[in-house]
């Protein structure tokens, strides 16, 4: 005959709320994929915007920054314009995905099933993170489709390349989507939260160096000269510039920046943006 | 269920069968173009041995390459001299334009600077300070001929690593003098760039090369098609390769004289 002691209770119930931890996790996760996966609408805009700015934007542009004259520097980077925005069209897809994903929150408010979510035994803290993961997963992925034009842009990807790669589109997928669900707790609507996050996404996308380089053989000073100091200014303020450049260094391996700042300011978009999340979503 | 997750997959399928459609699709016109010239042409300076010769049965490395790579993709290869070349110091006044040629050879040094205008296909040959001397390095003291020549390495910096490391130093005016020189017995040992190094020892039996420290400077040459030209570059960038695979690069670099050197000079 065994006899259960406390402590062997409280470890059994500890054990069963982990298990329920996990599975609710797990649940909530694969909600937001399988949601995602069905809303033909999302997974067009994952395919037509690489479509649009690589073979559409950059084979346009293309002959506006080719060598014309041997020794004349037209375009700064020692890379094609297709090979530039290449990386940049990537954080481009995870950016409106992740962004978008959050409007999930707005959804699940609308139709109840937040508050039935709430009301079970998961942490609010895990209930936060699961939907942030299954987000942060489907902009991923809809960041690993534009590699798909890697061929045509030109960039040889190695295996190596896209490991590393998918851990920083894995960590700017996280902190965009936690951003996303800032915005949403503020937004009751949804047409409020397209517009909002528009208003959003293409000034961080715009200003984060994804079009237009500032030359890094340039000084301070210089870069001044060719740019306005207001638009200098801005790209060096917007994280998005440092999350694009690391993608960069990834991806064509050419650094606008100190490399280590990158994936620095990745992993604090990620944890800074998931907190900020958190304490929005427990207060409401 | 199984429906819903079939159709689901359908449809990603779908996207990623375009996206890698899409992804076939041809970039620009450059290579469209120069097939339907049947030319290649390329700008290269009148004499740069052993890359560009001026000779018709030994043209030089780089075109003999080229010359393989137009006949592979059955082209002819249609060579645009340039006098300019080389010997401006700023090379926009070479005035080397695309509407000269659409491959530019013969010491493309393959930099991150040449690669804001051109994009590049590294051949494998190197330029730097080289050492010409008899088995050991020379003993201090030695009397040392420097051949600088116009490859435009950095000479300050060779001067003061040969007078830090004991050597007096003689100014050679063409890699024939040092040649001479050597056999003469007025210099223990030379010092030129490596395609002018080996010009000098191919003429002084007994004598071998060592490269000098990497510091300095070494940079490596290729051939330069212009920045945006995508579909030409991958195509001769795919002859290069086939040409590697069977051989024929291994031929050409006995055929003149490219051999290995030794990474760093005993010194």
């Amino acid at each position: 005959m065994s006899v259960s002691t406390v402590e062997d209770q409280d470890e059994s119930e500890s054990a069963a709320l982990l298990r329920v931890i996990v599975g609710g996790v797990y649940a909530i996760w694969l909600r937001e994929v399988k949601r995602a996966l069905r809303d033909r609408g999302q997974l067009f805009g994952g395919f037509s915007r690489p479509i649009l700015w690589v073979i559409i934007m950059g084979v346009g542009l293309n002959p506006y920054f080719r060598g014309e004259v041997y020794g004349e520097v037209r375009f700064v980077v020692p890379y094609t314009y297709l090979q530039f925005i290449f990386p940049a069209v990537i954080a481009l897809n995870i950016l409106y995905t992740s962004v978008q994903a959050a409007v999930s929150v707005i959804w699940d408010r609308e139709f109840g099933f937040l508050r039935e979510v709430l009301v079970s035994p998961m942490p609010r803290p895990m209930i936060l993170f699961a939907k942030v993961l299954g987000g942060a997963t489907v902009a991923m992925f809809h960041g690993s489709m534009a590699i798909l034009l890697s061929y045509f842009a030109d960039v040889p990807i190695s295996t190596g390349d896209i490991l590393s790669g998918l851990g920083l589109m894995f960590l700017m997928a996280f902190g965009l989507t936690s951003l996303g669900v800032i915005i949403a707790n503020r937004i009751r609507s949804f047409e409020g939260f397209g517009v909002f996050s528009n208003a959003v996404i293409l000034p961080l996308y715009f200003t984060s160096s994804s079009v237009f380089p500032l030359d890094p053989a340039l000084t301070a000073a210089q870069t001044r000269v060719v740019y306005p100091d207001w638009l200098v200014r801005v790209v060096e303020l917007n994280p998005l510039t440092y999350a694009v450049d690391a993608l960069r260094g990834n991806f064509i391996h050419f650094y606008q920046f100190d490399p280590r700042i990158g994936p620095l300011v990745l992993l604090a978009m990620a944890v800074g943006f998931f907190t900020i999340a958190l304490i929005e979503f427990r207060r409401n | 269920m199984a429906r819903g997750l079939k159709s689901d997959l359908i449809a990603l399928g779908v996207m990623v069968a375009l996206l890698g459609g899409a992804s076939m699709l041809q970039p620009d016109t450059s290579l469209q173009l120069v097939e339907r010239s049947g030319v290649l042409r390329v700008c290269v300076p009148q004499s740069f041995p052993p890359l560009v010769n001026d000779n018709r049965t030994n043209p030089g490395f780089d075109i003999s390459i080229l010359e393989e790579i137009a006949k592979r993709s059955n082209l002819r290869l249609s060579t645009n001299v340039s006098a300019t070349m080389g010997r401006d110091f700023n090379p926009a006044n070479w005035r080397i334009t695309r509407a000269q040629c659409e491959v530019v050879a013969g010491g493309v040094v393959t930099s991150v600077m040449t690669r804001s205008f051109l994009e590049t296909i590294d051949t494998g040959i190197e330029n730097g300070w080289v050492m010409i001397s008899k088995g050991a390095a020379p003993a201090k003291g030695a009397r040392i001929g420097v051949y600088p020549g116009f490859a435009g390495l950095d000479r300050l910096k060779l001067s003061t690593y040969l007078r830090d490391s004991g050597y007096q130093i003689a100014l050679a005016s063409s890699p024939e003098a040092v040649v001479q020189e050597l056999k003469a017995g007025q210099y223990d040992a030379a010092v030129a760039s490596s395609l002018d190094a080996l010009q000098v020892v191919s003429a002084s039996p007994g004598y071998s090369t060592n490269w000098l420290p990497e510091s300095l400077g070494r940079f490596a040459f290729g051939l330069g098609l212009w920045k945006g030209d995508v579909t030409l570059k991958r195509r001769v960038l795919s002859a290069w390769r086939a040409m590697q695979q069977d051989g024929f690069v291994a031929q050409q670099r006995a055929r003149y004289g490219l051999i290995e050197m030794p990474k760093t000079a005993g010194l």
